[in-house]
């Protein structure tokens, strides 16, 4: 039995589920996190969404089928609650013209935990103006190194749609950033 | 002769890091504030919560009609009178605009008294001639035997 099948054993048992599920936020917080933090931009958010994700996966460990691996069924609840929360705040603050770009770009801009240099900006910066779906599946790939196999599981996309989708956001980062060069 | 990199290809020369960071012992804080929401969350709500969490759109909209007349309805009943007196809608100060005319109309229309009643000084109620058998019949309707006797006395 690997970790995953005893945290998910345990989690199942009353008597074990809450020294599990502290066992299982310790062990996946930072990865999620760092994947929520790829999608919005901004810690205060993360925080908050991330809290949101460990507080519905406690809720939700009962309808956990094991179909898919406790890795996928974290990053998939992560990615949703992520874009949920995005969705709520483009409609909160923004009126018109592209609304997450905006959201993002300016995230990015008063981000004071932002630590990279200026090619490093740009690159987020490129990031942040591609399509929803591109842009998820480029900061798997490009960031964490997910396979295809598990992006295809988390995003429920196949995976020849979703290197099809790294592929064009690769270029247009590629083409973007040479405009500004 | 070499080529100058693009900046995408210097990206690739170095390892794909994220260029964020947390605040400090962010993670390893991170369990005991999750812990503290989660039972902010499972927590019951209080009999007075719960009521407030029912009223909570009737106050909501009782708020937005108020805002609405604080917004609309005032300003148009200040800055525009004579259109909404036109609608029908009366002007909510009308000791500012009505003028005596409008005054000696409105006392008439609301009064029972007739226009020559009051230019003739007579302002008192009409009465009407009563009979003494009206009189018994009212008193019985309303009274025992005893008591119109005592009455009559």
């Amino acid at each position: 039995m690997n970790n995953d099948q005893q945290i998910i054993a345990e989690l199942k048992d009353e008597a074990t589920r809450q020294a599990a599920f502290r066992q299982l936020v310790g062990l996946y917080k930072e990865r999620l996190y760092w994947h929520i933090r790829k999608i919005l931009l901004c810690h205060e958010d993360t925080d908050d969404v991330l809290q949101n994700t460990f507080i519905k996966v406690w809720r939700n460990i009962d309808s956990f089928r094991e179909e898919s691996g406790l890795f996928t069924w974290l990053f998939r609840i992560a990615t949703n609650e992520a874009l949920t929360f995005l969705n709520q705040k483009k409609k909160k603050t923004f009126t018109g013209g592209d609304e997450t770009t905006a959201y993002l770009i300016e995230n990015l801009q008063t981000d004071p935990y932002f630590d990279g240099n200026e090619i490093q900006y740009r690159l987020q910066k490129a990031i942040a103006m591609l399509p929803e779906k591109q842009r998820l599946v480029f900061n798997m790939r490009y960031f964490d190194e997910i396979k295809y196999q598990d992006m295809e599981e988390i995003l429920g996309t196949s995976a020849g749609a979703l290197k099809a989708s790294y592929h064009h956001a690769v270029k247009k980062i590629e083409e973007h950033l040479k405009s500004e060069e | 002769m070499k080529n100058k990199k693009n900046i995408w290809e210097e990206l690739q020369d170095k390892p794909h890091k994220v260029p964020f960071q947390v605040p400090e012992d962010y993670f390893e804080t991170f369990e005991d504030q999750l812990e503290a929401k989660l039972r902010a969350v499972d927590e019951p709500i209080s009999p007075k919560g719960k009521i407030i969490q029912m009223l909570q759109p009737v106050l909501g909209m009782a708020a937005s009609f108020a805002l609405i007349f604080l917004f609309v309805y005032y300003p148009l009943s200040v800055f525009l009178p004579d259109y909404l007196a036109k609608n029908g809608a009366k002007p909510t100060d009308q000791t500012q605009t009505l003028s005596d005319e409008d005054l000696l109309y409105d006392y008439l229309s609301s009064s029972e008294q007739s226009i020559y009643d009051l230019l003739s000084g007579d302002t008192e109620v009409p009465t009407a001639e009563v009979s003494s058998d009206e009189i018994l019949s009212y008193l019985s309707a309303e009274m025992n035997e005893t008591e119109i006797f005592a009455e009559l006395k």
